[in-house]
């Protein structure tokens, strides 16, 4: 045995460097991530402007102080979370929702479900944009033009800050919806029967088992859409800038909005980081703990 | 055994090497040899759109292979700024505004032409610099000292395009509801309110002008009117003045037009957005770029061709009129490596045939007197019976200037200037609040 162990040996000497040609890969794409990284948060410690890149000077938390004092930034920070919570929650609900409906075969039923990916394969940006043409002000606008035909005089969706909010919601809605209706959908095809039927034949109402079979048995399936939809819709973008670029009067100016308008438009690439770097610390602890969620909801 | 194996690998490994750097030898003579290739970073717009018909025959004619990247406005400057930030050479020629200009020429990304116009072995002697109209030269010049000096120092860029402001109006729907075209801001304002109303079972909405939150908000109708009322944006100490007497007074009858006889939803209109309603026949006056009366008058574009008329901005408070203006040109990368061959190509875009050629694709108005003189010119443009040459001819010789102080702040003063229009606009402060707020920010921007 010992005689065979070495003749192998022999053939196939030991490559010691095959671990590290192995992770090499893996190195290079950390490098890759983690170097852009440090240096935007770098930068939040100067005073780097982009038409003046040749004099950075360190100014310590000379970016932070100002940034955290201002009104503009407290307010992008609530309106961020505003936007992320409703589109979450409305996301899960109406996910769930038609989730259970398709879950059942029906005539149709399988063309319905490919119908509903249709928004998920056209990049963002472009349902925005149709959105934008959809919500425009006048009866120019599809959506004013369906109003006026019952009576109902044109709404400044995108132009009044009383709905402008409430349109984001509505496209982000429309975008990815469809993403959870998936995952929901896949989570209750794959839910065991067994409980289902004891449950049944003990009498348990409809309401009863979706209560404490159906909801505990997809807790992962919702902490998944949860983390995935959270983490995007903090880090929102296309939607606003196709449509609104962070107006009425600041009534759509999330972080990553405002953190465009201090880097790109106005060359302040310190500040504009400070925005991103707090964006980045808000998805990576909700990251970190749904995870944690994630996995325990997997151990029970 | 072992040996032989690794003596295999090392030369092999060797010859990979060997052939990647005569690879990589090849890539840069390929590069080298391609000096008779530039790059355009180009916005859309009637003249690039123009321009860019003729390319295959300017390279024809040198042999000069022209790359170009046509990206729409926004994306354009986000482009242009990182490449001119990280010092890139890779384009040769593109774009600017006056704004764009200041920043650019002040953190060196521009090359000065002044050298390139007189040296003789480079410049054609039939491209002749002083037909351009002297105005839109002047506006090419600065000399890098925020708050003044425009008109002097070095030339940054060649003028391509030029527009000024004038309220379009819908002469059939004045005539019919007895409304007196306005020669007045308050003017407008009750004309605005009056022609808001139903029309043929259509709603017609008195006032447009644009609306997001942008320093382009600001420029062309707005910035008119401010400084028809003798208001300025800084002072001779850079001082941000937004908020005085006479601005606050003309910002508050201004967003009290949009408020009343403007269209819901201000706060999202962009220029092709309010030119698109106009067009359609929703508005029944816009305050915009002149040269959109190209796209009022073609029939097969506009339901209003034959029924725009042209109005001079109204006089001010003092009597006098005063009009912004803007001017599209194309500048050189101070980076680039192929200086000589850019300065050709932009002699050769600029010039009097080029600018002529690029007329009846609606790139209008043109930068050189030879052309806006041109009989083709006149006959392209004569729309209303002249009255849009007359109103053109007047806002460029007389009223029309740039209204921004010269500086490295447009930008950002002017994006949070429209926060503040916006703000007056939803109500949740008034003119003196709004623009109180907005020059403590600027004054702050500035200052740091």
């Amino acid at each position: 045995m010992a005689d065979h162990a070495l003749r192998t040996q022999r053939l196939n000497p030991p490559n010691k460097s095959l671990p590290y040609l192995l992770t090499f890969p893996a190195f290079i794409a950390l490098i890759g991530i983690l170097y852009p990284f440090i240096l935007g948060v770098y930068y939040t410690f100067t005073n780097y402007t982009l038409t003046d890149p040749g004099n950075i000077r360190f100014v310590g938390l000379a970016n932070y102080l100002d940034i955290f004092r201002s009104l503009d930034f407290w307010k992008a920070f609530c309106l961020t979370f505003v936007f992320a919570s409703s589109v979450v929650i409305i996301e899960l609900v109406l996910g769930l929702g038609v989730a259970l409906l398709l879950k059942d075969t029906f005539p149709g039923v399988r063309i319905l479900q490919s119908f509903l990916i249709i928004p998920m394969m056209i990049p963002p940006i472009v349902s925005a944009l149709m959105w934008k043409v959809i919500l425009l002000p006048t009866d120019q606008g599809v959506l004013n033009r369906i109003l006026d035909l019952v009576g109902i005089e044109p709404i400044a969706w995108l132009g009044d800050s009383a709905t402008a909010l409430v349109s984001m919601i509505l496209i982000d809605v429309w975008i990815y919806s469809p993403f959870a209706i998936l995952i929901f959908l896949a989570g209750l095809q794959s839910l065991p029967k067994e409980p289902y039927e004891a449950a049944r034949v003990d009498g348990a109402s409809g309401w009863f088992m979706f209560r404490k079979l159906t909801l505990p048995l997809l807790l992962p399936c919702i902490v998944l859409v949860t983390l995935f939809r959270l983490i995007d819709s903090l880090k929102v973008f296309d939607i606003i800038y196709a449509t609104t670029k962070g107006g009425p009067a600041g009534a759509t100016m999330t972080l990553h909005i405002q953190s465009y308008f201090e880097a790109i438009r106005w060359f302040r690439m310190g500040r504009g980081m400070v925005y991103l770097f707090v964006l980045w610390l808000l998805c990576f602890t909700f990251s970190k703990a749904l995870s944690r969620l994630w996995t325990k909801a997997l151990m029970r | 055994m072992t040996n032989w194996k690794c003596c295999i690998s090392s030369r092999l490994a060797a010859a990979i090497l060997c052939a990647f750097c005569l690879l990589l030898f090849c890539q840069c003579s390929k590069n080298d040899s391609k000096s008779a290739e530039i790059h355009l970073l180009l916005n859309r717009h009637p003249f690039t759109e123009s321009i860019l018909r003729f390319l295959p025959e300017y390279e024809r004619k040198t042999g000069v292979k022209v790359r170009t990247l046509l990206l729409s406005e926004e994306e354009y400057f986000e482009k242009l700024i990182t490449e001119l930030s990280s010092r890139s050479s890779f384009y040769d020629l593109f774009m600017l505004g006056f704004p764009h200009l200041w920043q650019y020429a002040k953190a060196g990304w521009l090359e000065p032409l002044d050298p390139y116009v007189e040296n003789p072995s480079l410049t054609p002697a039939n491209w002749d610099p002083h037909d351009f109209f002297p105005e839109l030269i002047a506006c090419s010049r600065w000399n890098l000292k925020q708050g003044t000096g425009l008109g002097e120092g070095h030339l940054w860029a060649l003028p391509v395009n030029e527009e000024a402001y004038v309220i379009f109006y819908r002469k059939d729907l004045f005539e019919r509801f007895h409304v007196k075209p306005p020669a007045t801001y308050e003017e407008v304002y009750q004309a605005a309110k009056a022609l808001t109303r139903k029309v043929d079972g259509q709603q017609i909405y008195g006032f447009g002008h644009r609306g997001v939150r942008s320093w382009s908000t600001i420029h062309p109708g707005y910035l008119t009117a401010f400084a028809s009322w003798g208001a300025r944006d800084f002072d001779e100490s850079m001082h941000c003045v937004i908020d005085s007497p006479q601005g606050i007074e003309i910002t508050d009858l201004f967003i009290r037009t949009l408020k009343q006889g403007g269209p819901p939803g201000w706060p999202s209109y962009t220029w092709y957005e309010g030119k698109e309603a106009f067009l359609s026949g929703r508005f029944a006056m816009w305050f915009d770029a002149n040269h959109q009366a190209a796209a009022f008058e073609n029939p097969a574009k506009s339901q209003i061709a034959g029924k725009v008329g042209y109005l001079l901005p109204p006089a001010g408070p003092d009597g006098q009129i005063r009009s912004s203006t803007w001017v599209w040109s194309l500048a050189m990368n101070a980076a680039s490596r192929k200086k000589d061959a850019a300065w050709r190509f932009l002699t050769w875009a600029t010039s009097k045939e080029m600018l002529q050629r690029t007329v009846p694709h609606e790139n209008i108005n043109p930068t050189r007197r030879s052309v806006w003189n041109d009989p083709k010119t006149v006959e392209a443009t004569n729309w209303a019976q002249g009255e849009y040459r007359r109103t053109a001819q007047l806002l460029l010789s007389k009223y029309a200037r740039i209204r921004w102080t010269p500086s490295t702040y447009v930008t950002q003063a002017g994006d949070r200037w429209a926060a503040a229009l916006q703000e007056i606009y939803e109500g949740s402060r008034t003119a003196e609040q709004a623009l109180k707020s907005a020059a403590e920010d600027i004054n702050q921007m500035v200052s740091k």
